[in-house]
C-alpha cells in the first residue's frame, strides 16, 4: 500500500522530514483524526486519546529526523501514538480495563436501555483485544477506513489487515454470543 | 468450498466491510449455502458489525477537533528562529540586499587598490584624509608645543611684515638671524604630517621675535657682527 501513496503526499511528508512546518501542519490536519482512532481504540477514553495525538505530533516533530522515506512517516506517527496511548492504558493497568468499563457502568443510575448495555458489553470485548487489533478496528468504524488506508496508517504490509481484522471480529463475537443472540 | 471455510473469519469480516472482490463473493455465497455453520457465523458477524457501529457512532471526534490539535501543536512545539532562517528572511529585503552589494563593490574596490598599490580615492576624499591626518598630528603634540605651534602661525603671519620691512631693516640693522619661515602653503605636506613644519615654526617664530624685539629697541640682533651679518634668504 506504500507503493500507492500519490506523489503530492510523498512530497508533503519529504517536506515535513526536512523541517517544513507547513507541510507537518497539513499532516496535522490529515493525520488527527485517524490519530485519535488509533488512541481511542486502545483507551477508550477521549480526554486522554486527544492527549495521546497531541503529544504524538509533538514528538513525531522533534525526531522526524529519524525516518529516512518519506512513505513511512505516517505508519510511524500511528506507531508513536500507539505506543504512547500503551503507555498511558499501562500505567492506569492496576485495574483490567474491562472491569473499569464494568465498574463504571455499574457506577450509571442503574436505569440504562438495553442498547446501553450492549454497547458496554461491546466496549468490554474490545478492550480484550490486544492493541494492534482495537486500533484497527478503532480506524474501521470510527473512521470508516477501507483496508489500504488503514493498512497505510498502521503502516502494516499489504494484506495483514485482513487476518487481524478476521480475528479481531471473531473474538469478539464468541465473547458477545449471548448479547448478539439477544439482538436477533 | 474447503478453502472459504477454512479462512471463515477473514472472509467474513471482509465481507461485511464490502473489502471482498467479485469472485470471493460469489465463493461466499456459494459456500453459505452449503455450510450451516458459516452461515450462523455470517448472521452473527452482521449484528457484531452493527453493534461496533453503534458503539463508535457517538465517539467521533467534534468539528473543532483539528484547530485543537493544530493549536497544541503550535504551543507545545513553538518555532525556533535558528540562525540560518533568520539570515535568509534578511537576505529576501531589498535593503538588505542592496546593502550586501554596495558592502561588496567597496571590498572589491578595496582588495583592488591594495593589489596595485595605488591611490585611486577621488580628489576630495584624499583632501579630507590630509585634513584629517594634520588634526591627528595636532592632538599627538603636547600642549605646549601646540601654543608654539599657534605662535608660529602668527609669526608666519607678522614674517611677511618683516620680509616686507627687511630690506629696510636689513639696511639699517645690517643683520639677519638668518631664519626666514617659509610661507604656510610651500610646506610640504610630508613635513605637516611629520609635524616638522610645527616645530620649524617655532624655531622660527622665537628668532624673528628677538629681532623684533631688539629692532625695537635698536639694539643689533644676537649673531650680527656688523657688515658681516649672513644675507636674509629668501
Amino acid at each position: 500500500m506504500i507503493d500507492e501513496m500519490d506523489s503530492a503526499d510523498r512530497d508533503m511528508f519529504r517536506a515535513a522530514i526536512h523541517g517544513d512546518r507547513e507541510a507537518f501542519e497539513m499532516i496535522i490536519r490529515t493525520m488527527s483524526r485517524p490519530l485519535f482512532a488509533i488512541a481511542f481504540g486502545i483507551l477508550q477514553n477521549r480526554e486522554e486519546a486527544e492527549d495521546v495525538v497531541q503529544d504524538s505530533f509533538v514528538k513525531a516533530w522533534k525526531s522526524r529526523w529519524r525516518v529516512r522515506e518519506p512513505e513511512r512517516l505516517q505508519g510511524w506517527i500511528s506507531t508513536i501514538a500507539r505506543h504512547r496511548a500503551y503507555d498511558i492504558l499501562r500505567r492506569r493497568r492496576t485495574v483490567p480495563l474491562d472491569e473499569q468499563l464494568k465498574e463504571f457502568a455499574a457506577a450509571g443510575n442503574g436505569s440504562e436501555s438495553p442498547d446501553d448495555e450492549r454497547h458496554q458489553q461491546v466496549r468490554s470485548a474490545l478492550a480484550t483485544l490486544p492493541e494492534l487489533y482495537r486500533s484497527a478496528v478503532a480506524l474501521r468504524y470510527l473512521q470508516n477506513m477501507d483496508y489500504a488506508t488503514i493498512e497505510q496508517t498502521l503502516g502494516l504490509s499489504n494484506g495483514a489487515l485482513r487476518g487481524i481484522l478476521g480475528r479481531a471480529l471473531a473474538s469478539m463475537r464468541k465473547r458477545l454470543k449471548p448479547a448478539l443472540a439477544a439482538m436477533i | 468450498m474447503p478453502i472459504i471455510h477454512d479462512q471463515i473469519d477473514e472472509v467474513l469480516a471482509a465481507a461485511v466491510h464490502n473489502e471482498l472482490t467479485d469472485d470471493e463473493r460469489r465463493a461466499l455465497h456459494v459456500h453459505l449455502v452449503e455450510c450451516a455453520e458459516c452461515r450462523a457465523l455470517h448472521k452473527e458477524e452482521q449484528l457484531m458489525n452493527k453493534a461496533l457501529g453503534e458503539v463508535f457512532t457517538d465517539e467521533k471526534p467534534d468539528f473543532g477537533f483539528e484547530k485543537r490539535m493544530l493549536y497544541a501543536f503550535r504551543h507545545k512545539a513553538p518555532p525556533r528562529a535558528s540562525i540560518a532562517v533568520f539570515l535568509v528572511n534578511l537576505m529576501r529585503s531589498r535593503a538588505t540586499q542592496l546593502a550586501a552589494a554596495a558592502v561588496l563593490l567597496l571590498v572589491l574596490f578595496e582588495m583592488g587598490r591594495f593589489l596595485t598599490g595605488e591611490d585611486m580615492s577621488i580628489p576630495f576624499v584624499r583632501e579630507s584624509r590630509i585634513a584629517s591626518l594634520s588634526s591627528s598630528v595636532k592632538e599627538s603634540v603636547p600642549r605646549d608645543q601646540q601654543l608654539g605651534a599657534a605662535n608660529a602661525t602668527v609669526a608666519l603671519t607678522d614674517q611677511a611684515k618683516v620680509t616686507g620691512e627687511r630690506g629696510k631693516e636689513s639696511d639699517r640693522l645690517g643683520v639677519d638671524n638668518g631664519v626666514v619661515a617659509a610661507p604656510a602653503s610651500v610646506v610640504p605636506r610630508s613635513d605637516i604630517a611629520s609635524g616638522s613644519a610645527l616645530t620649524t615654526g617655532v624655531a622660527q617664530n622665537h628668532g624673528v621675535r628677538e629681532v623684533r624685539r631688539r629692532t625695537k629697541r635698536g639694539e643689533r640682533p644676537a649673531g650680527c657682527a656688523g657688515n658681516g651679518c649672513s644675507p636674509v634668504s629668501r
